[in-house]
């Protein structure tokens, strides 16, 4: 609503050119006349000013077709690019998670399960080394149990033995005596007798030996025994605490291995997904070629419109008789002006300013400088519409465009 | 430690009270020798009131399920509770003597 107020205070209306044309008395055919041959010049103006528009739209078209092309082709780019790094991403991710799975262990790749086995079997075998050696030193302690009760039989043998022996000794001695007392006939008892004692001494004397002996082993027996207890007598309760403490580290190891490898999972799923989000931006991308088909249907609509029109005021021109366009009239001025007001962005703008305001044929001067690269055909159309605003002639003298109509062109600008 | 061997149709059973340790080697091996001498097809030793046990304790649960095995008679444990339930699993005993 605002927008048309503003338009209305802006654009010419109807009323005001009625108001500017001279008054036409009913009656006069004169005036009836001279009424439409000013409609008929307006129409004429209109036409050249429309033809400018066209001419700078046409620009802007391509200028609009060129920026969608070109950010198309870099965002095109910009996404192959971040399509290739979520590739590699993807590829690292998957990499991580192989990785942290396995252990190299001299060459060997290890799983974090297969160690844990391993260092259970490990720790295992050595609690089995340690049972196993206290059931050896168990057996051997029965079997010194064993020396130790046949160690004291042999004690209590010698003991018999030196009861025997201090018998014989005795029996030796009094028969020594009963020798002496029976005088020269007991002499070679006497000497038997002597024999006797001596073997009773030996045998003590070797019994002493033998108890010496067998106290020894029995002594080394005992220190054998004291040994085999601290073999076998060991406390594993530390063991057990280790044991535990180890399956727990291991418990935790494997916990966190697996929460590490799920995460990494996941952002390597997140990355492939990525990659093909990324995939599909790419494929829309092709909006592009439809745009460029809808531009070239507007230019080629825009051009229709302009030759029609070019064509129209030529004939209009030749059969009114009515001069042709020169200069830019004041009501041209303010038509170019509410064009310009209503672009709101200032590069644009000043393009319609140098497009709708200098003659046509500098207008397609800028547009080719502005959009580069305009074709030919974009000429043509400037040529065609010169010929059907007027003569070309005409179009060459407004190619100089007064110091006045500068200075109110520029002043127009800064208004905006 | 002490121990009290009771006979159920020719399966003996064993009840221990105490610490089994080094130091009750005679009274096992006594053990052993009356078991043995009573020909029993199968013999348990329960464990319930047992507290503790070393190394040579469970070194002569070995010695015993040898004899066992030469024997001709079949040996279990069982009521193994707390750390002598722990040992027997440490050392796996557990898998080899628990019924």
């Amino acid at each position: 609503m605002r927008e048309s107020i503003e338009m209305e205070n802006i654009m010419p209306t109807t009323s005001d050119v009625e108001t500017q044309a001279p008054k036409v008395s009913e009656d006069s055919a004169d005036s009836r006349s001279a009424v439409l041959s000013e409609a008929l010049g307006r129409w004429l103006e209109m036409n050249h000013v429309i033809g400018r528009g066209f001419n700078t739209l046409d620009g802007e078209v391509d200028l609009v077709a060129k920026l969608v092309e070109t950010s198309t082709n870099d965002l095109n780019s910009l996404f192959h690019r971040l399509v290739e790094n979520a590739q590699k991403q993807s590829e690292g991710m998957g990499d991580i998670v192989r990785v942290a799975s396995l252990v190299d262990v001299g060459g060997e790749m290890l799983t974090l399960p297969e160690i844990i086995v391993f260092l259970e079997e490990v720790f295992s075998e050595g609690i089995m080394n340690v049972l196993q050696l206290s059931q050896t030193a168990m057996t051997l302690v029965f079997a010194l149990d064993d020396v130790v009760v046949d160690v004291k039989e042999v004690v209590k043998h010698i003991g018999e033995i030196e009861q025997i022996n201090k018998q014989t000794n005795l029996l030796a001695l009094n028969a020594k005596i009963e020798a002496t007392r029976a005088g020269e006939a007991g002499k070679g008892f006497g000497v038997v007798a002597d024999e006797v004692r001596q073997l009773s001494k030996d045998i003590n004397h070797l019994a002493e030996t033998l108890r010496s002996r067998v106290d020894a082993v029995h002594s080394g027996i005992d220190s054998g025994h004291e040994k085999l207890q601290s073999i076998a007598s060991l406390d594993m309760s530390g063991n057990l605490k280790s044991k535990d403490r180890i399956e727990n580290m291991m418990q935790a190891l494997v916990t966190q291995n697996a929460e590490f490898q799920e995460s990494l999972s996941l952002s390597a799923e997140l990355s492939e997904k990525l990659r093909k989000d990324m995939s599909n931006v790419i494929m829309r991308f092709q909006f592009q070629d439809k745009a460029q088909q809808q531009l070239d249907g507007i230019r080629m609509t825009m051009s229709v419109l302009r030759d029609a029109a070019g064509a129209l005021a030529e004939e209009t021109g030749e059969s009114s008789g009515l001069p042709p366009i020169e200069d830019d009239s004041e009501l041209m001025e303010q038509w170019v002006d509410a064009v310009i007001k209503k672009c709101s962005l200032g590069e644009m703008r000043q393009r319609f300013v140098q497009g709708m305001l200098l003659k046509a044929e500098e207008a397609s001067a800028n547009a080719e400088t502005v959009a580069s690269g305009s074709s030919d055909e974009d000429d043509d159309d400037i040529e065609m519409f010169a010929t059907g605003g007027d003569s070309g002639d005409g179009d060459a003298t407004h190619a100089s465009p007064s110091d006045q109509t500068e200075t109110e062109d520029d002043d127009n600008i800064e208004l905006f | 430690m002490e121990y009290r061997i009771s006979n159920s149709g020719g399966n003996a059973k064993v009840v221990f009270n105490g610490d089994i340790t080094f130091s009750e080697n005679v009274s096992f091996r006594q053990l052993l020798k009356d078991i043995s001498e009573q020909n029993f097809d199968a013999c348990d030793f329960d464990l319930t009131g047992v507290n503790m046990v070393d190394s040579a304790g469970l070194g002569m649960f070995l010695i015993a399920r040898e004899q066992a095995e030469t024997d001709g008679w079949k040996l279990t444990v069982s009521g193994a509770q707390g750390h002598v339930a722990s040992m027997l699993k440490l050392t796996k005993l557990s898998d080899l003597l628990e019924g």
